[in-house]
């Protein structure tokens, strides 16, 4: 009995003595690819996330393909979808380019010459090459040459906003995001086109950082 | 002596002689090299200060990397981790947690990064991050001083202003103004937003037994509380909008602390019994020796589970986490006007709170101008 206790007391002793506080002797992982639409396992918040992203535009391009006004008209119509008029009311910070660019991209993709995408974010870059080539300082290629840059018939708008709430006992916090997203017809100033896309996260930290 | 054991001191012997020789307040590249030698759980930390230290030298870019990697760190939700179940257990304190700060310290985060926006010109960003602060500051456990970070509302406003929403521009400073009275907001021409951020962070220090209360104490030797400011030879008043002081000490009690009370009430017991237990042994021992000595083994069973309780107690850690951003500044003063073009000179003079001069070497001054001509003024008196 008494050789027990003590050899119980030289355990404890020792585990106590071994226990390595403050080291993180994980070993490390190797990169992995992630599918972008699902949630990480070891990272997430409560904003607007990879997987939300590819839900919400692969939501918009179905919408916006479905719509006759848009994309069942005889003469493709010309579109503008960059991030100028789409804005960020929200909590989250985001690099809005992530929304509007795979919007852009995929849909120029499945429209397949249904529309006609104006690249207004490259203007810039159009304009320097048309003056090059009108001041002979470069030929004029051999495409055509066109007396102006292509005019619009709709344009992306839209607005991410969203609603914060917090429970500081719980250390619970749930955001609610509302993108929106619209088509405005760019001479007489209606929508054309609305779609929603929104979502709820709520989580819960760990009792120790409440 | 284990090899555990061994390396355990070697490591911290290396760290002692490693934190002896850095500066307590250094510039970005000594705060980069502390976060690369370290742990994992202090990375936070040490990238929210790297982070001000790029900043105070002007390298914005550096700067906004380091409060994303930090801000995704404190965004991220922290469910059962391994550093927070040994930060449960009796055997770890609480400072082997993955670092997050206090309410006040992840709202700072969110300022920094919200500035860095505004330098940019990045309005909505800036705006979302001053939002995150906020909401950050809502955690807080006292309710009367929960949301009342009142600098991060000004700057919500300003974001909303240069952004042209005037509306939501208007009930920001509303708010303020409910929090400080007296506030006045930004003039609609305004186009200049000066920051000064003065003084030493709010230190953490341990009290109670084991160390296991936080208190907080004001930097030691950054007397300054006040300035006067002159851009192009013109004088500025600015208004104090935060005191981070205040904020850190008004943060309430934390359900974290009711578990390391928990850990010193289990401590004392242990303690108790190991104590009760060598004591009952030592008595009773001179008993057994005058009935003739024929109790012995069970004697010695009494005095060895007193030892195990002692043991236990000993290594019972109930050490509240201490670890602290120390580069924040006490106190935050912030004027908003209309100039044209970014200013070309800029002097400040600073005061104790007995309205004496204090003399500081290294006050930062950055000025930086958005493509919409808008204008940010970072002042900072010690780094």
């Amino acid at each position: 009995m008494t050789i027990k206790l003590f050899a119980g007391a030289l355990a404890a002793l020792v585990l106590a003595g071994c226990a390595t506080p403050n080291l993180d002797n994980s070993a490390g992982r190797r990169v992995v690819y992630q599918d972008v639409s699902t949630t990480s396992q070891r990272v997430a918040g409560v904003g607007v996330e990879s997987q939300d992203v590819v839900s919400m535009t692969d939501r918009m391009i179905r919408d916006i393909l479905a719509t006759p006004q848009i994309a069942g008209r005889a003469t493709p119509p010309r579109i503008i979808i960059d991030s100028e008029y789409f804005a960020n009311d929200s909590s989250s910070r985001i690099n809005k380019n992530l929304i509007t660019d795979r919007l852009r991209i995929e849909l120029n993709r499945a429209a397949q010459g249904r529309l006609v995408f104006v690249a207004r974010h490259y203007g810039d870059m159009v304009s320097k090459e048309r003056d090059a080539k009108r001041n002979g300082e470069t030929d004029k290629g051999t495409i055509r040459a066109t007396k102006a840059k292509a005019g619009a018939d709709f344009r992306l708008g839209g607005r991410i906003t969203s609603l914060d709430a917090n429970s500081a006992q719980s250390g619970t916090l749930s955001r609610y995001h509302q993108i929106s997203f619209e088509l405005i017809d760019l001479e007489y100033e209606t929508i054309a086109w609305s779609g929603l896309f929104e979502f709820k996260k709520e989580a819960q930290d760990d009792v120790l950082y409440r | 002596m284990t090899s555990c054991i061994a390396k355990r001191l070697t490591g911290s012997a290396l760290l002692a002689l490693g934190l002896a020789a850095l500066p307590a307040h250094a510039d970005y590249a000594s705060e980069a090299a502390k976060l690369r030698a370290a742990p994992a759980k202090d990375a936070t930390l040490y990238t929210l200060q790297a982070g001000v230290a790029a900043l105070a030298e002007n390298r914005t870019a550096e700067s906004s990397e380091l409060f994303d990697t930090a801000l995704s760190s404190i965004e991220g939700m922290f469910a059962n981790t391994e550093g927070a179940a040994k930060a449960r257990s009796l055997w770890y304190e609480e400072g082997a947690k993955d670092y997050k700060g206090e309410p006040y310290e992840r709202a700072m985060a969110f300022w920094y990064r919200g500035l860095l926006y505004l330098s940019g010109g990045d309005y909505e960003n800036a705006r979302a991050s001053f939002r995150g602060g906020i909401l950050q500051d809502a955690f807080a456990e006292e309710q009367q001083f929960r949301s009342d970070f009142a600098s991060l509302m000004l700057l919500e406003g300003w974001s909303n202003q240069l952004n042209g929403d005037k509306g939501q521009a208007e009930d920001a400073y509303k708010e303020v103004a409910k929090l400080r009275p007296g506030f006045v907001a930004p003039a609609k021409d305004a186009n200049m937003l000066v920051i000064a951020e003065l003084g030493g962070s709010p230190r953490k220090v341990g009290d109670g037994i084991g160390n296991h209360e936080i208190v907080y104490r004001k930097a030691k030797r950054m007397p300054e509380r006040t300035l006067k400011l002159e851009i192009d030879g013109k004088p500025v008043a600015l208004a104090q909008a935060e005191d981070l002081f205040f904020q850190a000490s008004t943060r309430g009690g934390r359900p974290v602390d009711r578990l390391i009370e928990g850990k010193v009430a289990f401590q004392n017991v242990a303690g108790g019994i190991g104590e009760a237990a060598g004591s009952i042994a030592s008595e009773l021992s001179v008993w057994n020796a005058a009935a003739g000595g024929g109790h012995g083994n069970a004697l010695g069973a009494v005095a060895a589970v007193g030892a195990i309780a002692s043991l236990v107690a000993v290594n019972v850690k109930p050490r509240a986490d201490v670890r602290y951003w120390a580069n924040l500044p006490e106190t935050v003063h912030v004027a908003a006007l209309p100039h044209k073009g970014l200013p070309s000179s800029v002097n400040v003079a600073l005061f104790d709170e007995a309205g004496q001069p204090v003399s500081v070497d290294n006050v930062q001054v950055h000025k930086w101008i958005d493509k919409r001509g808008n204008v940010l003024v970072w002042i900072k008196t010690r780094n």
